[in-house]
């Protein structure tokens, strides 16, 4: 039977479960998942670690097979997709460090045209106006000439971001982006890619740590856990009491007035 | 990436540089020919005497092409292997390529001898020595790769090719132990890595081979541009890896299985022309990269050809040991300056 879906949402996802083959033994990391994440969205990907956040958004990215259930794109099964057209309709930011660090930062921006260049990857004008905006968007213009070695975690992690920009899918998925960042360019990775969904009408699931900034900066948060994963808007998550089981009770505990996680006194 | 005008002149410097070091290796050998009758001889003139003429056609620019020739392929094929592997100590010589050809030019020429007993010699003609040594560097290259996707740590594979080069060390010296004296030597011999016995027909062959590599290696630039990011995110982009992997160790196998094929093993080029260049350009990518290691290649392998020489003298030392004498340095350079080795 083949299931029905929607041409217009960037990713849909249905029944899908998630996980690995161990020894011929399906070996499943939470319940099976149905989401869709409407156009011009920011959500969040929040669970304890070995949750299968990363597991997911390879999943999604096509990366790593699904155990069962579907991924569509745009209404069409990834496992569908050709390679061009798959980079074409999703982009990512991944946790592994970068192959080669002396790439400069609009090289490596400009690498996210790969998709779209020709034979030997020569920049059209159409190129170098999606890399000029994109560098423009993540404010990276004044250091676009530097080597990525020499750049610090927040702007290694804007250049990343800015190079999955360029790629210019509708769907782009980042794996903890703000991960070793301070508090101050946690929020401004997040804040800039609230913009990009706002300016720019891209999708954007992040899988974060970060559960009070997300909760104040998302449109939806998937909580993923081995009993029940839940998705819905912060504010819904919050009165349907979904963070008060996301982490084990003896440390801290979910504060719902404030929407926030407060240490146990 | 520096200006696209600052690039065009560095390679007008490489083009100037390639002649000039041509020029000087064609003019210096034991026999000593004025310049002028040099490029006369070059330009149809005649020459001051006629050995003069046979000399220059015959032994010098055959010689000098096929510096070119390997002093390009194997920086091309250092620079993939590096791009693969992500390691900026990868090079054809590091990972066992050339272990493997020279495992399969002993077993030719001393193997070979073991089995067939009297007359075996007439199988070691120059064909079956590149196919031997051809053959040998493709198995070689097949296994890492094959080890290679067991390993995450690309450090490892370099004690993995180090691994390789032990074994087929000592399969070689097995094989020696056995082996005539006659045969030993011209293994030896092999293994100095000899760039001057080739005939105009085997540098025309020898040139299929490195235009092959060369060809495949432009038909992976994209590819080869997208591991700069590593594997995942290459595939992220739409490339496959699987083709641009093959893709990459038939360039390889081609460049440095059919050079080694010809010239016997010639070290340390292929791992340190890629990083010279890279200093040099300014630049990590491969479009610029490909002409810019095959041009700075064929100049270093000139002039360590014109230091082999020993010029002003009837002597010729084993070129294997003057890259090695040139490259060995450059590499431990490079790891003092720790920064220049990121890639």
């Amino acid at each position: 039977m083949k299931t029905i879906s929607n041409h217009s949402y960037p990713l849909e996802v249905k029944a899908l479960e998630i996980g690995y083959q161990v020894k011929g033994n399906k070996r499943s990391l939470t319940p099976p998942l149905n989401f869709t994440l409407p156009p011009g969205s920011l959500s969040a990907l929040v669970g304890i670690n070995g949750s299968g956040k990363s597991t997911l958004l390879r999943t999604l990215s096509g990366m790593h097979p699904a155990l069962s259930g579907e991924v569509f794109l745009k209404g069409i099964p990834i496992q569908e997709l050709a390679p061009t057209h798959r980079a074409r309709s999703l982009s990512v930011v991944l946790t592994e460090p970068l192959a080669s660090k002396n790439l400069t930062v609009y090289e490596l921006v400009a690498l996210g045209r790969h998709p779209y260049t020709n034979w030997i990857g020569q920049l059209s004008t159409e190129d170098r106006t999606r890399v000029a905006y994109a560098l423009e968007q993540m404010e990276l213009d004044s250091i676009k000439q530097q080597a990525c070695h020499t750049l610090s975690d927040g702007q290694l992690q804007r250049a990343l971001i800015a190079r999955a920009l360029s790629q210019d899918t509708a769907l782009m998925l980042l794996d903890e982006p703000t991960t070793h960042l301070d508090l101050y360019h946690k929020v401004k990775i997040l804040k800039l890619l609230k913009e990009v969904t706002r300016m720019a009408g891209k999708t954007i699931l992040f899988s974060t740590h970060e559960i009070d900034l997300a909760i104040q900066l998302c449109d939806h948060i998937l909580i993923l856990s081995p009993e029940l994963s839940q998705f819905g808007s912060p504010c819904n998550l919050i009165e349907s009491g979904g963070f008060d089981a996301l982490f084990p009770g003896d440390t801290i505990h979910f504060d719902r007035t404030h929407g926030m996680f407060k240490v146990n006194k | 990436m520096r200006s696209s005008k600052k690039t065009v002149s560095i390679f007008g410097g490489l083009v100037v540089l390639l002649i000039a070091a041509l020029g000087v290796n064609l003019s210096l050998g034991s026999v000593p020919i004025p310049i002028e009758d040099i490029f006369g001889s070059l330009f149809g003139a005649q020459t001051g005497r006629e050995s003069w003429q046979y000399i220059i056609w015959n032994y010098r620019l055959p010689k000098a092409i096929t510096a070119i020739l390997i002093g390009g392929g194997l920086s091309l094929s250092g620079l993939l292997m590096q791009t693969l592997f992500r390691n900026p100590l990868a090079g054809p010589f590091v990972l066992g390529v050339s272990s493997g050809a020279s495992l399969g030019a002993a077993l030719l020429i001393m193997g070979v001898s073991l089995l067939g007993g009297v007359g075996a010699g007439y199988f070691t003609s120059d064909l079956s020595l590149i196919v031997a040594s051809g053959l040998g560097s493709f198995l070689v290259l097949f296994i890492v790769l094959l080890v290679s996707t067991r390993l995450k740590d690309p450090m490892a594979l370099l004690i993995v090719g180090l691994m390789f080069g032990s074994i087929t060390a000592a399969l070689v010296t097995v094989l020696s132990f056995f082996s005539q004296a006659e045969q030993l030597q011209q293994y030896i011999f092999w293994s100095y890595g000899s760039i001057g016995n080739l005939s105009w027909s085997q540098v025309g062959l020898l040139s299929i081979f490195v235009l092959a590599g060369v060809c495949i290696s432009i038909g992976l630039l994209k590819a080869l541009n997208a591991l700069l990011l590593g594997e995942k995110y290459a595939v992220s982009m739409g490339i496959s890896t699987s083709r641009s992997r093959n893709g990459i160790i038939l360039a390889t196998g081609l460049l440095a299985g059919g050079i080694t094929a010809f010239a016997g093993p010639i070290a340390f080029i292929g791992l340190a022309v890629p990083h010279l260049a890279r200093q040099l350009l300014g630049t990590q990518d491969h479009r610029i990269l490909l002409p810019g290691v095959l041009l700075y290649g064929g100049i270093l392998m000139l002039v360590c050809d014109v230091i082999a020489q020993l010029p002003f003298s009837a002597y010729v030392l084993p070129i294997n040991a003057i890259t090695s004498l040139v490259g060995a340095p450059v590499v431990i350079w490079l790891l003092l300056r720790r920064n220049r080795m990121l890639f």
